[in-house]
């Protein structure tokens, strides 16, 4: 008899599933024709869903129950659905980075990551939708997609937040378990915090990025969105590790074993008051200080710090701008970069072409004195804590510009450039859902030094064992 | 202190209300020149910034993350 699934299943925990598929609740086919009849039909309403690969799922998953029924397990992934943002190569299905350009091109390798995870038995049940080339250098409004803006599961008239924006969107709406994503300058915590969700940005390096979409070579980051931080770590330990095929890999593997982490009382945590009081919008400051005070309830240690003073949004831009025209300079050079939905996208990226080589070289040099201004901090303290984004997610139809340009600004910006910063210094983050302003999911992120996951994932896992928010998910139909 | 409110104060303030109330004609989209020359201008102004910040001689490019 087929096994018929209520709502809970779809917001479960990775643990919580396995441990069911293993006690043969249910099968593997069985869960994965729920989640990927769910992915086909509310996916488009979110315009998170960039390719369907029901029957390719459905196939893996019977191969999966014949491993259950032998008792053959491998890990707790094994069995549960996950999606992918579309920026990472799949052979025989498009992979179209979210660019109408790329709408039909087919790659022949298979991502790293999604290789791991299918060794471990995880059941890859769709490609997610994602802003065009992953944001590129620039774009003005959330509809710079092939898919169109992403759709914020709490409310389809405000953005996902992107670049990752089916991943977002499809964990946020039970669609599937996780999601892989990616972030250049923010595309991982962004949406995570837009939609009520954890996400980690991994240290540079330590997730390989073979396979996927090169915006940045110097940037770019390979990360799991998820429910908890939990099941950040359980993801993270798959797809983490050396990979020949990646130059940039770092040759350093991740063990989630929160029981190792370090104890709260020896974790000196960073942050600045302006960041709680001043600069988030007014409706978001009770749950940014109320997940102030749970963090610090924990038992760590509070220290004020200040963040480096560097001109961050101009750096990452700068090295942004240069490395994606040398990566893109095919397709702008042969006028296809025309067929690219946001126009400031194309503008940027022509201009990219022009960017001197001493301008980029000035920038990758200030960008050592941003890393090493941080290894500075962090023999201080151990982790900062600010608010993921300031603002809850905008309207679909806002100007992004309108994002950072409608509130005057504090004189002390406290944290405000943490994730250009976080991102030039190769440091991992891990935004988590703390509350509601205005209906709205807020986030809050912790970032620490290169390769401190385990303290930043045992951190959150401490915070979400004493609250909700991870808990909390949208109605959907 | 009172303030003595005339016809002609009063006309004025009610043009002012209706100006404010008047939606403003939408701005034409830039053309594709104009976004061109802003993401150029924008690069150069992101180049005048980075430029203020002190760069020792012997600073070379980031290149490597060590935990």
């Amino acid at each position: 008899m087929a096994a018929s699934f209520g709502n809970d299943i779809f917001f479960a925990s990775i643990s919580e599933i396995n441990a069911q598929l293993r006690a043969k609740k249910f099968s593997a086919l069985e869960l994965t024709r729920a989640f990927s009849d769910r992915l086909d039909r509310l996916g488009p309403r979110y315009n998170a869903l960039a390719l369907s690969l029901r029957e390719q799922a459905l196939a893996h998953a019977r191969r999966v129950d014949v491993e259950l029924k032998r008792e053959r397990f491998r890990t707790l992934l094994q069995g549960v659905p996950y999606g992918a943002k579309d920026l990472f190569s799949l052979p025989g299905h498009p992979t179209t980075w979210g660019a109408k350009p790329y709408a039909a091109q087919v790659l022949k390798e298979t991502a790293t990551v999604i290789t791991r995870i299918e060794k471990t038995g995880g059941i890859l049940t769709g490609k997610l939708a994602m802003v065009e080339l992953a944001g590129g250098p620039m774009y003005r409004f959330p509809s710079a997609s092939l898919t169109g803006a992403g759709l914020n599961p709490w409310d389809r008239s405000r953005w996902s937040g992107g670049s990752s924006s089916g991943s977002a969107i499809a964990v946020a709406a039970g669609l599937t378990t996780y999601a892989l994503g990616s972030e250049t300058s923010g595309s991982i915590l962004t949406p995570s915090a837009f939609c009520g969700l954890t996400g980690l940005r991994p240290t540079y390096g330590l997730v390989s990025r073979h396979g996927a979409m090169a915006l940045s070579w110097t940037l770019d980051k390979v990360g799991p969105i998820c429910r908890s931080a939990e099941d950040c770590g359980i993801v993270l330990q798959q797809i983490a590790g050396s990979d020949p095929e990646d130059p940039t890999s770092a040759g350093k593997s991740f063990y989630f074993t929160p029981r190792y982490a370090r104890a709260m009382a020896d974790i000196v945590v960073g942050f600045s008051p302006s960041d709680f009081s001043d600069l988030p919008e007014e409706a978001a400051r009770p749950a940014l200080q109320k997940a102030f005070d749970d963090i610090k309830a924990l038992g760590v240690k509070i220290k004020e710090v200040a963040i480096p003073e560097f001109p961050y949004g101009p750096l990452v831009s700068t090295i942004i701008s240069a490395e994606a025209a040398s990566i893109f300079e095919d397709l702008i050079t042969s006028g296809k970069v025309d067929e690219l939905a946001d126009p400031r996208q194309i503008a940027g990226l022509k201009a990219g072409l022009d960017v001197p080589a001493r301008d980029y070289l000035r920038a990758m040099r200030v960008r050592s004195l941003v890393q090493q201004a941080f290894r500075d901090l962090f023999a201080e303290i151990d982790v900062i804590i600010a608010p993921t984004r300031a603002t809850i997610a905008p309207k679909t139809t806002e100007s992004l510009d309108r994002l950072s340009t409608s509130r005057p600004m504090p004189q002390n910006r406290g944290f405000a450039a943490l994730i250009p910063a976080g991102n030039l210094a190769g440091l991992p983050g891990l935004s988590l859902p703390c509350g509601f302003a205005n209906g709205m999911p807020v986030g809050i992120q912790l970032v620490g030094r290169p390769f401190s996951e385990m303290m930043l994932l045992n951190m959150g896992r401490e915070y979400q064992s004493r609250t909700d928010h991870h808990k909390k998910h949208p109605e959907v139909s | 202190m009172s303030r003595l409110l005339t016809r002609r104060s009063l006309a004025s303030l009610v043009a002012a209300a209706a100006a404010a109330q008047t939606p403003q004609p939408p701005q034409p989209p830039p053309t594709n020149d104009e976004e061109l020359a802003a993401a150029r201008a924008a690069a150069k102004a992101w180049n005048e910034q980075i430029a203020r910040t002190e760069l020792p001689r012997a600073v070379e490019p980031a290149a490597h993350f060590k935990a």
